[in-house]
């Protein structure tokens, strides 16, 4: 048996799925508006809020919320510009835009911000080699490509970017294992593999990737534990559960990884005493690890009770089949 | 969503934070640090912003900040205040460089950091490149440093026999040598491939358990298609179908009859702007004297006509220029395999071997490894079983064509019972009329199907089919026998014989058999279909 360098034991026992916990670890983050932890994750607010927003939706809890206060606070954090900050006098930057979005659609109330505006702010991003910029500073990245196509199709709008641009651009990001990197020449991530495909499904362009290369490489990401790493020789985390099965879900070929497994690994990261998921067994919970621990159960299909998760958005399938929309897939054939 | 990767975000959703149990009073004493340090937060986010505000960017503003991102560099708007800062003021750059050395030795990952270092040096009409280098070999700065593609290949080389688990050397090497490769003739990259292939395979030998050499071989092994070249084309009355080895847009495809451009309107199956495989329609059908050629990108196929069809294929397997080296390390790999039978690399590199060297003559021994492969690397079953199926097909294609005369496309083949799983993406098989799969476990796969375009006659039958949302629209299908399956649901198959014009359909050995209005709800749609139940 050769020694497990890059990967961890799984304790044990495997706890059954907590949602009763997870729901309350996540409603109570925030009631304390003085506490510590939440506090100090002010900078990530609007990411934050979509994490637990959507973890509570598919647990079917979203109707426990605080919706009026959530929408206040978006409409808040809309600046001049037009773009979304992640919260009160930080600055606008196009991933908050797409999490303050995403909430919107979660919770149909579009109309709380400037639409238009946010368009703007989006269109302004793309550069003139396709790629788009997160904020005026001008930092480029495969992230913020994602997040703009993904804000734009939420609002119906892609029209207003150079889409074939965009994609020229994300095909630049290729590299000789099939993945994709953050930026031409930047390696393969798990992560930056989500965000590519992601785009190339919602722009109806996936035709364009070697979907047996890139799956056997995102397969390959499963460690003995059943955990997921984002590159090879790494730990596994839970996060990457999203960033690989999202991917390979969308690419057809989701039922290249061992299912029972890896729902075993994610159980096994449960913090069963106050809720909540974290990266690996024994660590510290969070909102996010929370989030795509229950997306990686709601993908994998268990009979568990949570809403289906759409793989291209990250957001519930009842809220993308009602904006009509149709990311492309390849297990489907039309 | 913030797509955060990988990095430490910041000090509590973080990563590898190990949750320990406390004493009531490490607890009290905890509480009151983060008291402390919330305020300290409050206050210096409260001075900043208001210094921001009322645009006074003096030393104050500067050491707030600094203190505050070296606590926690994800503050993003920190950095931007600092940006701010620095075009307001003639700040002193080494004093900016230094912050974001120190923050990035504590925070190697964060993303905001590094994008700080890049801003900086973006604006330094000096800098000192060999530091960077030191510190990071970002493709960036290379540019910047003037080193040559050799001289860098040389440093990756050095990089990568210091240590050969190291994924990003591996990386980085394919960036070069892919670069290298567009600018060299065939017998150059060979040569170069071949050099690549020994170092590589020393590495695998050094150490076998570890993955990232070997996800460079297989890229070595793959073939590198830098041409578009037709592999198969067919026309018949009106429809032509044409098959390259590359994704090529309508716009380098022509279709010439007697030498001039005919008229084609071109379609890919899901309506993409490139494709491997087209479906044409002729405005006019074609006469038996005319001289039909395709040109793709330059290049000249002729057509042969027979019975009314006219057809190109290209039936040559491929040159293997090294096959002696490539049968020296598969007979490498099978020592590896002696000494350590459960390295699931070795096998799969001598299936990648074999494949390369002779398909055909290798067929069985491949199969066998991959059957080792499905026990050994249990984790990834389905997938070598995916790749099984879709190695058979191809042999079972091959072995066709040695039946074919020389002017004939096989439009007739025989797939069933072969534990096929997938039916990947074959497109040959778009230019098959008559297809038997039956026998397979296919029930998972039928969105693949679409690809049978020209398919008249099919069967999937026991299949354990359960149902046929997924079935897509087959415009010449004919015949289809769903014969022993575990069919139940009426509706579905009513809604399948909405979208085809069937003639006869085999249903016998399906639960759907018992349902009492299956003949009569049938009969209503399809009045003139053939239909078999039990
Ligand atoms: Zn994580």
């Amino acid at each position: 048996m050769p020694v497990l360098k890059h990967d961890i034991e799984l304790p044990a026992s495997v706890p059954e799925l907590l949602l009763e916990k997870h729901a309350n670890f996540l409603l109570s983050y925030g009631t304390d508006k003085d506490e510590y932890m939440y506090c100090m994750t002010e900078h990530m607010r609007m990411s934050g809020m979509y994490w637990g927003l959507t973890a509570l939706d598919l647990m079917g809890k979203l109707e426990q919320t605080n919706r009026n206060e959530v929408l206040e606070f978006i409409a808040q954090c809309q600046t001049e510009s037009g773009g979304i900050a992640a919260s009160l006098q930080h600055d606008p930057h196009i991933l908050y835009t797409l999490s303050a979005v995403q909430i919107l659609c979660i919770y149909n109330a579009l109309d709380t911000i400037d639409i238009e505006k946010v368009v703007k702010y989006v269109k302004e991003r793309q550069q003139p080699d396709g790629s788009f910029t997160g904020d005026i500073w001008g930092e480029v990245d495969m992230r913020f490509s994602f997040c703009a196509v993904a804000t734009l199709s939420l609002l119906n709008r892609l029209d207003v970017i150079d889409v074939d641009k965009a994609v020229e651009f994300v095909m630049k990001c290729m590299n000789f294992d099939g993945g994709f990197g953050s930026k031409p020449g930047a390696e393969s991530h798990a992560g930056m593999i989500y965000c590519s495909i992601g785009l190339l499904s919602i722009t109806g362009n996936l035709h364009l990737v070697d979907a047996d290369q890139l799956s056997w490489w995102l397969c390959e990401r499963q460690l003995p534990s059943g955990g997921l790493n984002g590159r090879p020789e790494k730990l596994p985390d839970v996060c990457y559960s999203w960033w690989v099965l999202s991917a390979l879900t969308i690419l057809g070929r989701l039922h290249w990884v061992n299912k029972e497994q890896l729902v075993k690994f994610v159980l096994a990261c449960q913090d069963t005493e106050s809720g909540g998921f974290s990266d690996r067994p024994g660590d510290i919970a969070d909102p996010f690890h929370t989030l795509f621990g229950l997306t990686a159960l709601s993908l994998l299909n268990t009979d568990y009770p949570l809403k289906k998760i759409n793989p291209t958005y990250c957001m519930p399938e009842y809220v993308i089949q009602r904006l009509h929309l149709k990311p492309a897939r390849l297990d489907q054939s039309n | 969503m913030v797509i955060k990767v990988d990095i430490q975000h910041n000090f509590n959703f973080s990563h590898g934070r190990v949750k320990v149990r406390t004493t009531a009073e490490q607890e009290a004493l905890k509480k009151k640090e983060r008291a402390e340090k919330l305020s300290r937060y409050r206050i210096g986010m409260s001075i900043v912003f208001k210094k921001r505000k009322d645009k006074i960017y003096d030393d104050e503003l500067m050491t707030v900040t600094e203190r505050m991102v070296l606590q926690n560099p994800d503050i993003y708007t920190l950095w931007n205040i600092r940006r701010e800062a620095f075009i307001n003021n003639d700040w002193d750059e080494k004093l900016l460089e230094e912050l974001t050395e120190n923050c990035l030795k504590q925070n190697p990952k964060s993303y905001w950091v590094w994008y700080q270092r890049i801003w900086i040096t973006n604006h330094l009409a000096e800098c000192n490149w060999k530091k960077e280098l030191m510190l990071c070999t970002k493709e960036f700065v290379v540019q910047k440093a003037g080193i040559s593609p050799d001289e860098e290949f040389e440093f990756a080389t050095s990089k990568i026999l210091n240590n050969f688990s190291n994924y990003s050397s591996w990386h980085y090497r394919s960036l070069l040598l892919s670069k290298m490769f567009h600018k060299s003739d065939q017998n150059d990259i060979d040569e170069k491939k071949k050099q690549e292939l020994e170092l590589v395979m020393n590495a695998t030998f050094t150490d076998p358990n570890d993955s990232s050499a070997w996800f460079y071989q297989r890229w070595l092994l793959n073939t590198h298609e830098f041409l578009a070249t037709l592999s198969q084309a067919l026309i018949k009355s009106d429809n032509v179908i044409l098959f390259a080895n590359k994704n090529i847009s309508t716009e380098s495809i022509y279709l010439k009859v007697n030498n001039k451009n005919e008229n084609v309107q071109w379609k890919s199956l899901q309506q993409t702007k490139i494709s491997k495989l087209w479906f044409g329609k002729l405005k006019k059908q074609l006469n038996e004297t005319n001289n039909v050629q395709i040109e793709i990108e330059g290049t000249f196929y002729p057509l042969v006509c027979i019975n009314q069809k006219w057809i190109y294929k290209k039936r040559k397997y491929k040159f293997c220029s090294n096959k002696d080296q490539l049968l020296e390390q598969l007979s490498s790999y099978k020592q590896l395999i002696e000494m350590e039978p459960n390295n699931k690399w070795a096998y799969l590199t001598s299936i990648l071997l074999m494949r390369k060297i002779d398909f055909i003559k290798f067929y069985e021994n491949i199969l066998t490894n991959l059957n080792v492969l499905v026990n050994i690397d249990s984790l990834r079953s389905n997938y070598y079983k995916d790749l099984r199926s879709k190695y058979i097909i191809e042999y079972k294609i091959y072995e066709l064509w040695n039946t074919e005369e020389d002017q004939e496309i096989k439009t007739e083949i025989d797939l069933s019972g072969l534990n096929l799983t997938t039916l990947s993406n074959n497109e040959h098989l778009s230019f098959f009329e008559q297809i038997n799969l039956g026998a397979n476990y296919l029930a998972d796969s039928l969105h693949q199907l679409f690809i049978l375009q020209s398919c008249t006659k099919l069967s999937l039958s026991s299949n354990q089919v359960k149902n046929l949302k997924k079935f897509p629209t087959l415009q010449n299908l004919e015949v289809l026998l769903l014969r022993n399956n575990k069919l139940n649901n009426l509706g579905e198959i009513l809604q399948l014989l909405t979208r085809h014009k069937l003639k006869l359909l085999d249903l016998r050995e399906n639960p759907i058999c018992n349902t009492k209005e299956l003949q009569t709800d049938i009969a209503q749609i399809s009045p003139d279909l053939q239909l078999y139940i039990e």
